[in-house]
């Protein structure tokens, strides 16, 4: 009876909640258990599912397209994390400095964090072009032109490129916050020490940014393990697939070729691969300031 | 210890103007110094504004002055062509129309949403509050790619392909909103709530007239988050939108550098969709960039 009436008094809240119930019943939970059911089916469009077991996911390991495709994201991770440890750090520590303009800087900094990766790809795309600015460049200086999107070695770090140049000032101002919060004392008493400028970054900096280097390396790797929209954009997964990313490849078995169950299985893994990456990075407990 | 709040304060605290938190040093050396990194810094905010000017500058030119080399670098004058074009003979007029329709639809559902389900459970006491919480945890935790192939089925058999309904579905809530929203009802203080029950108000009321005016800022940075989110949406609109007339605009401008000749048509259409948000960058700067920051610590 107690149970009733606590269910009965707490009717309001569960008023409230029902827009999420439903919304997580139809939207979320259904989904899920559905992409868990289709990893195990083959179905494509005008048959009916049908239970193969793990056949996808030999299929999937065997391919060695799949394994390319996982390389390549792989790559894009490693090349984008490096590109978004460095270059923003640098960024943060000189704007940190009280030079004047810095919320012209700031604004300009995040003009291309608020467009959208559609309309950074493009644009440059355009950039790339074999005829465009950026040879154009590199021509008046002179170095030779280069293929950029249309070169198997140079397309993926072109696209690593555009998408450090995106995140810039994002991940700077990340970095900004942190470097704000350590106290000058610490760094009038270094100098009072007799140390230079390098010295006082390596021994108080970069200590103290340890849990924010963290939190840039997870969302960077997060972010990009589900790398679609450049490659897809610029070089729809070529040259010769050197840039296709899962995701992508996931796409492509899904509503290109209707291979429904294969697909999500695919997906499972990218989730598996996620979820494995994400504990192990907590588990280094590399969030801590200091050791 | 940098925290998921601390990071979200000090990052608030880097966009407010700075205090001299540092004496100004007057040396020489240190003047040269700061003038060269000043340099550094203007040249990297060349190479960061620098592809938003091409943009523009390939827009105004004709298809043929688009690919010409070398490259023109000042626009032969303010041509309005390649906006002309679009809008007569591509479906971009009725694209933009989609993707205000799209994301005004999200912003407000969603906001509105999260909002009732955060106050829910920051305010409302009912059995079994807290494990239901843990489904908005195991919500946050699954990604999009592994729900994007059954959501599409899902959409496919309710006949909501290239559907406004079927593109918003997903977005009329998100986790991290609810999240969110429920941080920020802790906030509102509870005597307000219990005085007006005590004075006969439902709680739909106190909600309502009482503690949604206090949310109004987390409203506004939360608004901010899911408008630029939803415009800059690209994977699932393009899903839906088996024909030309349903996509929004980031999905057409993807398409039309291949469907449209002319590299000064593409650059227009990028133009139109990067616009809308660019200007409300430029009016709301503070809370877009605060608004960045708390969805950062989302994922």
């Amino acid at each position: 009876m107690n149970t009733v009436a606590a269910v009965w008094r707490g009717r309001t809240g569960y008023a409230f909640l029902a827009p999420y119930l439903i919304f997580f019943a139809v939207l979320i939970a259904y989904p899920v258990g559905a992409a868990l059911v289709l990893a195990f089916e083959s179905w494509t469009v005008g048959s009916d599912p049908r239970w193969i077991g793990l056949n996808n996911f030999q299929r999937l390991f065997t391919d060695d397209l799949f394994w390319k495709v996982l390389g390549n994201t792989f790559y894009f991770v490693v090349g984008d994390g490096i590109g978004n440890l460095i270059l923003p750090l640098v960024l943060a520590i000189v704007l940190n400095l009280h030079l004047p303009f810095r919320s012209v800087f700031r604004t300009a900094f995040f003009l291309p964090v608020v467009t959208s990766w559609v309309v950074v790809s493009v644009v440059w795309a355009t950039l790339y072009e074999r005829v465009g600015p950026l040879n154009f460049l590199l021509a008046q200086v002179g170095l030779p032109l280069q293929p950029f999107l249309s070169s198997v070695d140079q397309a993926m770090p072109s696209i690593i490129v555009t998408s450090v140049w995106k995140n810039l000032g994002f991940y700077a101002l990340i970095y900004l916050a942190a470097l704000q919060s350590i106290p000058d004392a610490l760094y009038e008493a270094g100098r009072l020490d007799g140390a230079d400028e390098l010295r006082l970054h390596w021994h108080i900096t970069l200590p103290l940014l340890r849990p924010t280097v963290f939190f840039v390396v997870v969302i960077s790797i997060v972010r990009g393990m589900q790398l679609f929209t450049q490659p897809f954009v610029m070089t729809d997964g070529g040259p010769l697939y050197s840039t296709m990313s899962v995701v992508q490849y996931l796409y492509r078995h899904a509503f290109l070729n209707y291979e429904f169950g294969y697909a999500s299985a695919a997906a499972l893994v990218l989730f598996v691969i996620l979820l494995a990456i994400t504990l192990a990075l907590r588990a280094l407990r590399l969030d801590r300031p200091i050791a | 210890m940098m925290t998921r709040d601390s990071t979200l304060e000090l990052a608030q605290r880097a966009i407010l103007p700075v205090r001299q938190t540092r004496r100004a040093s007057s040396t020489l050396v240190t003047r040269i110094q700061h003038a060269v990194l000043l340099l550094l810094l203007v040249l990297v905010t060349v190479a960061i504004v620098f592809p938003f000017y091409w943009m523009v500058v390939t827009a105004l030119k004709t298809p043929v002055a688009a690919v010409a080399y070398p490259p023109q670098f000042l626009p032969a004058g303010l041509n309005l062509q390649s906006y002309g074009f679009l809008f007569a003979n591509t479906k971009t007029l009725r694209n933009l129309a989609n993707s205000v329709i799209v994301t005004g639809v999200v912003t407000s559902v969603s906001l509105l949403f999260n909002t009732l389900t955060g106050y829910a459970f920051a305010k409302l006491r009912f059995p079994g509050r807290d494990k239901l919480f843990l489904l908005v945890l195991a919500t946050y935790m699954v990604p999009f790619q592994v729900v994007i192939i059954p959501l599409y089925l899902l959409m496919s058999g309710m006949g909501l392909l290239n559907t406004y309904a079927g593109i918003v579905a997903p977005y009329l809530m998100t986790a991290f909103g609810i999240f969110y929203m429920r941080q920020a009802c802790y906030n509102v203080p509870n005597e307000l709530r219990e005085a007006a029950i005590v004075d006969g108000a439902s709680e739909l009321r106190v909600f309502w007239s009482i503690a949604l005016p206090l949310l109004k800022p987390m409203l506004a940075t939360l608004g901010v988050i899911t408008f630029l989110d939803s415009w800059n949406d690209f994977l699932w609109p393009m899903l839906m939108a088996s024909t030309p007339d349903m996509r929004t605009l980031q999905v057409s401008v993807a398409f039309l550098r291949s469907e449209v000749q002319g590299l000064n048509y593409a650059m227009a259409g990028a133009v139109i969709t990067a616009l809308p948000i660019i200007v409300a960058f430029g009016v709301a700067q503070r809370w877009i960039i605060a608004g960045l920051v708390s969805g950062a610590l989302k994922e």
